[in-house]
């Protein structure tokens, strides 16, 4: 009999521990499943994306690199879920946790690639990141963009070791946080408040909504306390407070104090709605405490899309819906704002990101995708819910614009803007006037990206987004002979230097935006910031507040420069402010 | 009737490499009164000997033979500060000044003397933020830090510095009764210090309590009542005590193993110390971070130390005498522009004339934002009344100490006097000269 070609399935189902091992069922650790982009991986495991080394730099220990378990039959499946809920194996074993952390930062990447319809680069150019599961003894857990890296700390208890490799969120958040820098390398430049706190909202809502898309983890949560049916009334924020979904955050949180992203779930969802918080920079200034404003206003639009889609517009007060539903139905929901909150990165400025951008994105992301949409009202809920919490499309609107200035596509080859920076900048160049582009202002295609996805009406649309920036060293001198734009015809506004600034300190002001082509090759949507925007007067006084200002004022130089700002200026330069 | 007061006064400085010794001589009617500022080193002068610091004990002792030593500040428990306080077995103070945070009785989450609440910091690393428990964990901590730096690393010396001291604590505490020991405080009074020294104002600027600190923190605006819950959650923390407690086990775990002694994480699983060649990128950039974190660590415990330093200003008619010790940036902003009495501090502060400079001449213990402006009386050599400065230092031991800016402006708008200063053979201390001005 002629032996049968292997044919590699697109995807792994494989169990994952589905929050952390302090959420126990009978005794084990509660588990989920998720679908993992299949591929033959290395010991590590290694694969082409995601590379587990464990070693441990407290211990100056590396444990022998786990392999993949076969998981090709009910049987081996079961075997591994058996061997992953026993609290006991765990505590001994590290091949399972590399496995565990392997699978869950996988299964986060495959919804990126699947909501962007294409690969996802790592911000620090390299194809493989490392995941080190076991990193240090240390309560915490970071992406390290200078080590390619994913550490992961852990901390000895008197009766149990804590691990940050094995809470979900924990290494949802993480990915998360390599995932975005990937996508938009200079979110993490000192900007405003709001692109500050965005990378941390953005990370929450990724490690919130991985949780909340397995239906059996949500179904079996929601179920072991509320046998009874859900009445439509009480489908609220307080209803989801009192839920297991996050009171098992709590639960983590007092045991372990590492990264219980669950908590911000919880902690979000303290924040009633006002519009108070995003104008009070004093209280909600802080990234941390910022991105709570973001997280809570997504939250209750998903609360508001979830009770929609379970009792429709005309909802009884005493309606009830069984809590299998309700589950499935959340998980569904989780499914889609995941997809949407990733999808709308590519329609989101390259730079200086407000929160009222990210709106417009949302919805301009989420048309493209769901022109109509009267299951879930999901532009609909997103925009009262940002606007409960102060956040406005504003000038902007709720869609970003289609270019209707007359482009110039004359010797332009629609194949060549897919994958070529320089077809692309030619098209720049050739409509810079139009498209509003700064002319002095160096000009740079930073990247070209062509995707795939599904359109409204079932077909695969090729798409391309590419992002370009500008940037314009001036002297405080310079400074004051800018003149911004004001939005209206013939008027220009004077920039303001930002306090303390010298007539001969540099600064640069920056802009930019993102190109998506349709498959005709035509522009579809401009993204813009630009560099003479009434933003910039704004984005230079956020940077001298923080001391930002002057040279070497990139992500590298956030945090270290935070301690050094008030008072001590005997050395200007930051490679000197490191000492002493 | 007013008690009559010094009619000459003196400093002698002590070259003790990096640390400090100064001894300050008030001259009364029929006798000579002596205050000593600190004895310790944590890097001695260049080509002397290891028997340096006895030479310079034997040299105070016959100085002190001379008068009654009234007083000995230890502005802070450094290394560079007490250490060698047990070469002088017989000394006898009267009074004994030390910061608060020194209190041999103190609990270890004690916010300090003085009125106002009994309030815990919420920011962990704060360096006006250590309470004397803290400071304990965090000291041994940077105990464990120096054994994972090694002894080549640039933060080394500090970390050794900010090592626990128990021989000269215990010296000191030893040195007179417990009646007699003022732990001093930001605004308070040094009354046994006063009560030896008649016709000298002391005033104390500084180190603030815990408490002090809290009250011009002012608490995040909201409105749920786990509040603090929240905020040590962001900073993935249960409380302070938690984090010095955890890094001090997670660095000395790193410091056993880096010795050869570590506990695995995982006894059974295969395991090895020899990193093959495909893993040696990462694994060397992780060791260094991890170098970094406890160099990290090791710099907030020595500002922490640094900011518990006791500042006096000592008032003689209209002479005015600085020392600071090592207090930096964060101690000179509450007490110049956040204490209750700041405008008073920064008016008398402005009338120094003579300034001990601090942390040896690191830039933030003389910060330009803050102390440097407030100097009034600095100028050209031709001033009169010209502003002294005295700076007891060796390069090369911490990094960039002394800053090369502030030594420069220190020459140029004050009379300097360093140890870095050429003397004859044999002299161990150089003479600084105070002109009393009635």
């Amino acid at each position: 009999m002629p032996k049968q070609r292997f044919v590699p399935p697109n995807a792994l189902p494989i169990p994952i521990i589905a929050q952390d091992p302090s959420i126990r069922v009978g005794g084990n650790v509660l588990l989920g499943e998720v679908e993992i982009p299949f591929e033959v991986t290395a010991p590590g495991p290694r694969g082409a994306r995601v590379c587990v080394v464990d070693y441990d730099a407290s211990d100056r220990r590396l444990y022998r690199p786990a392999r993949m378990p076969a998981l090709d039959s009910p049987r081996a499946i079961a075997t591994y879920r058996k061997r992953l809920a026993d609290p006991r194996a765990l505590a001994r074993d590290p091949a399972l946790h590399a496995v565990n952390a392997y699978a869950t930062s996988m299964a986060v990447l495959g919804r990126f690639e699947r909501a962007l319809g294409r690969r996802i680069g790592w911000g620090f150019g390299g194809h493989q990141i490392y995941l080190v599961p076991h990193a240090f003894e240390e309560a915490n857990a970071y992406y390290s963009e200078g080590d390619h890296a994913l550490l992961f700390g852990y901390l000895r208890g008197e009766k149990k070791t804590v691990f940050s490799c094995l809470s979900h969120d924990a290494v949802a958040h993480e990915v998360g946080h390599a995932l975005l820098d990937g996508l938009r390398d200079r979110y993490t430049y000192f900007s405003s408040p709001d692109q500050a706190a965005f990378h941390e909202a953005f990370a929450d809502l990724v490690a919130i909504f991985s949780v909340f898309t397995m239906v059996p983890v949500v179904q079996r949560l929601l179920g072991r306390t509320w046998r009874r049916p859900v009445v439509a009334r009480e489908l609220d924020r307080e209803w989801l407070k009192r839920t297991p979904l996050t009171s098992m955050a709590e639960e983590l949180g007092h045991a372990t104090s590492i990264a219980p992203r669950r908590g911000a779930l919880r902690v979000a969802l303290r924040l009633p709605p006002s519009p108070t918080y995003y104008r009070d920079l004093e209280a909600f200034g802080e990234c941390h405490a910022r991105a709570e404003i973001l997280v809570a206003a997504v939250l209750h639009a998903f609360l508001a899309m979830w009770k929609h889609a379970l009792f429709g517009a005309g909802a009884r007060p005493r309606q009830t819906v069984p809590v299998d539903v309700v589950a499935s139905e959340g998980a569904a929901l989780a499914e889609r704002v995941l997809m949407m909150v990733i999808r709308a990165i590519d329609y989101a400025p390259v730079q200086d990101l407000q929160f009222s951008d990210f709106l417009t994105a949302l919805c301009t992301a989420d048309r493209e995708v769901y022109p109509g949409d009267e299951k879930y009202r999901a532009r609909e809920c997103f925009t009262e819910a940002f606007a409960s919490f102060g956040i406005t499309a504003g000038r902007r609107g709720l869609y970003w614009e289609t270019p209707d200035a007359p482009l110039s596509y004359d010797h332009i080859h629609p194949s060549a803007l897919r994958h070529d920076p320089n077809e692309v900048f030619r098209f720049l160049w050739q409509n810079r006037r139009l498209l509003g582009l700064y002319e002095p202002a160096y000009t740079r295609v930073t990247s070209v990206r062509p995707c795939i996805r599904r359109g409204s009406d079932g077909f695969l649309v090729n798409e391309t987004v590419c992002e370009y920036v500008q940037s314009l060293t001036l002297t405080g001198r310079e400074l004051g002979r800018v003149r911004l734009e004001t939005g209206k015809p013939g008027r220009r506004a004077k920039l303001e230097p930002p306090p303390g600034l010298g007539k001969d300190d540099e600064v640069t002001l920056r802009g930019g935006g993102v190109l998506l082509f349709d498959e005709a090759g035509r522009l579809k949507y401009h993204v813009q910031n630009r560099i003479l925007s009434p933003r910039q007067s704004e984005r230079l006084a956020s940077l001298a507040a923080a001391g930002q200002l002057g040279p070497g004022a990139g992500p590298e130089h956030v945090f270290a420069r935070l301690h050094l700002a008030a008072g001590t200026r005997w050395a200007r330069s930051p490679a000197v402010r490191k000492g002493r | 009737m007013a008690a009559k007061g010094p009619t000459n006064a003196k400093l002698w400085v002590y070259d003790v490499g990096f640390g400090d010794c100064l001894l300050l001589e008030l001259t009364y009617p029929g006798q000579t009164r002596f205050v000593l500022f600190d004895f310790g080193t944590k890097g001695l002068p260049s080509g002397a000997g290891p028997r340096h610091m006895q030479a310079v004990a034997d040299a105070l002792k016959g100085k002190l033979a001379e008068g009654e030593l009234v007083a000995v500040v230890a502005t802070h428990r450094h290394r560079d500060h007490i250490a060698s306080f047990p070469l002088l077995p017989r000394l006898a103070p009267r009074v004994v000044v030390q910061p608060w945070t020194d209190k041999p009785s103190a609990r270890r989450d004690w916010t300090g003397p003085g009125p106002g609440p009994g309030v815990r910091l919420r920011r962990l690393q704060d360096p006006l933020g250590f309470m004397p428990g803290t400071l304990a964990a965090a000291q041994s901590a940077s105990e464990h830090a120096f054994a994972l730096l090694g002894d080549d690393h640039p933060m080394a010396a500090a970390a050794k510095n900010n090592q626990e001291n128990p021989r000269a604590r215990a010296f000191l505490e030893k040195l007179c009764p417990a009646s007699r020991h003022d732990y001093v405080f930001a605004g308070g009074r040094a009354k046994n210090l006063e009560r030896s020294l008649p016709g000298v104002k002391i005033s104390v600027l500084g180190p603030p309590t815990v408490k002090q600190y809290a009250s011009i923190l002012r608490p995040p605006k909201r409105s749920s009542a786990d509040d603090d819950e929240h905020w040590l959650w962001l900073a993935g923390l249960t409380d302070e005590w938690a984090f010095w407690h955890r890094a001090e086990r997670a660095l000395a775990s790193a410091a056993e193993a880096h010795q050869g002694r570590g506990r695995p994480l995982f006894p059974r699983a295969p395991s090895r110390r020899a990193i093959p060649p495909e893993g040696r990128w990462l694994v060397e950039r992780m060791s260094r971070e991890r170098r970094d974190a406890a160099s990290a660590l090791v710099q907030v415990v020595d500002s922490a130390l640094n900011n518990t330093s006791v500042i006096l200003l000592l008032t003689i008619g209209k002479t005015r005498l600085l020392f600071s010790g090592d207090a930096e940036v964060e101690a000179w902003k509450w007490a110049l522009c956040d204490a209750p009495d700041h405008r008073q501090t920064r008016a008398a502060v402005g009338a120094t004339d003579l300034y001990k400079v601090g942390h040896h001449g690191s830039w933030n213990a003389t910060p330009r934002g803050t102390l440097w402006p407030a100097f009034g009386k600095k100028g050209g050599p031709g001033r009169r009344g010209r502003m002294v400065s005295v700076l007891s230092t060796k390069p090369g031991t911490h990094p960039s100490v002394p800053a090369p800016a502030l030594l420069r402006e220190l020459k140029q708008s004050t009379s300097l006097y360093s140890t870095r200063a050429r003397r004859p053979k044999g002299q161990l201390c150089i003479e600084v000269p105070i002109r009393l001005r009635k």
